[in-house]
């Protein structure tokens, strides 16, 4: 990612922009992924606000990968920002476990509850969420949930994209700049397919298994009895040359049969096309 | 004939059409809403899968399990 001279000057007023934004905040909880968004955050929260006046806090579910759990410990021991984990219940909640097309709202509303009693408990101003400017496009009904809690998303309030977000990560030296998304294993799942701890733990298995054969940005979309692998465009000669290896991995993982999408990984694409189904709340 | 069935038969002539004629299909999924391929080189695989979602599938996919030797 290179940058001339006044892309740089802008990146700088971004970060400086973001910086001064949290700094008038006086003390926040950073709900915090490990992934780049929040790393951002609590990364900046820290040198706006000194670590007495920051806490980053991850939720701890069967839907978040062991991996990404390690990794959002590690990553926040390098900031220096002190750190908590809490375990959320959203599994519990039949209306997210049904899986309708708005099941992030609940797991989001299970997150943030949780979140935001810790925060009080801390004696901390404001709960942060790592929303960014892209962010708003597209369906992303867990937004509704931050909104109603009065979660504050201070890349998004400063009108940072993605691409900004990765720029002032790298600039800052933060290891994640370059990581890509992250979903939770819930998104692995077709709408309309419940989603059990057996389910994400299958899922889970199966991508750590296909992670050991090198692949780096890919997905293992459940369809019941069989897996449906998507890897990235760059990375599909490598897939039909490892064939073999990667159907072990994903029978192994306890699928019966393994496929791979001639398509390539598309972020949504469990999506396309579906009629949404909402649970509403009352 | 049932719709998957007519649904294969239809891909099938279409990899007929396109020089394929070893080449076969299945279904997979709880919903049977993934064209499973097999003998199809996998170079080819992407350009067909427009065609093959148009005629009533979600995915197109390769099965891994008829590559292995």
């Amino acid at each position: 990612m290179e940058e001339g001279g006044g892309s740089m000057d802008r990146t700088a007023q971004q970060e400086r922009d973001l910086i001064a934004h949290i700094a008038a905040m006086e003390s926040v909880l950073v709900g915090y992924s490990g992934g780049v968004d929040s790393t951002l955050l609590a990364s900046c929260a820290l040198e706006a606000l000194g670590a007495d006046r920051v806490l980053a806090v991850t939720g701890i579910s069967p839907s978040v990968p062991a991996t990404h759990r390690v990794a959002a410990r590690s990553t926040a021991r390098r900031l220096g920002v002190p750190h908590l984990e809490v375990g959320t219940g959203e599994l519990e909640d039949p209306r997210y476990a049904a899986n309708p097309s708005n099941r992030c709202y609940f797991c989001k509303n299970e997150l943030w509850a949780k979140l935001s009693d810790v925060a009080r408990e801390y004696g901390l101003t404001c709960v942060l969420d790592g929303t960014n400017a892209d962010d708003v496009r597209g369906h992303r009904p867990g937004a509704a949930a931050a909104r109603e809690r009065g979660i504050r998303a201070p890349l998004l309030e400063v009108g940072l994209d993605k691409a900004s977000v990765r720029r002032i990560s790298r600039r800052r030296g933060l290891p994640t700049w370059d990581q890509p998304s992250a979903p939770c294993l819930a998104s692995r799942l077709p709408y309309g397919l419940a989603v059990t701890a057996e389910r994400l733990a299958q899922v889970e298995r199966a991508e750590d298994a296909v992670r050991e054969l090198g692949f780096r940005e890919f997905r293992v979309r459940h369809h019941g009895d069989a897996a449906r692998l998507e890897v990235a465009p760059a990375e599909m000669e490598s897939a039909f040359a490892l064939a073999p290896r990667l159907a072990e991995a994903l029978r192994g993982a306890g699928f019966l049969r393994a496929l791979l999408d001639v398509e390539g990984y598309r972020s949504g694409a469990l999506n396309e096309g579906l009629p949404l189904v909402r649970l509403e709340v009352r | 004939m049932s719709a998957d069935d007519a649904r294969l038969a239809r891909v099938r002539e279409l990899l007929r059409s396109q020089g394929l004629p070893f080449a076969d299909v299945s279904t997979a999924g709880a919903n049977h809403d993934i064209a499973v391929l097999e003998g199809v080189d996998g170079s080819r695989l992407a350009s067909l899968a427009p065609a093959i979602r148009s005629i009533g599938f979600r995915f197109v996919a390769l099965d891994l399990s008829s590559r292995e030797g």
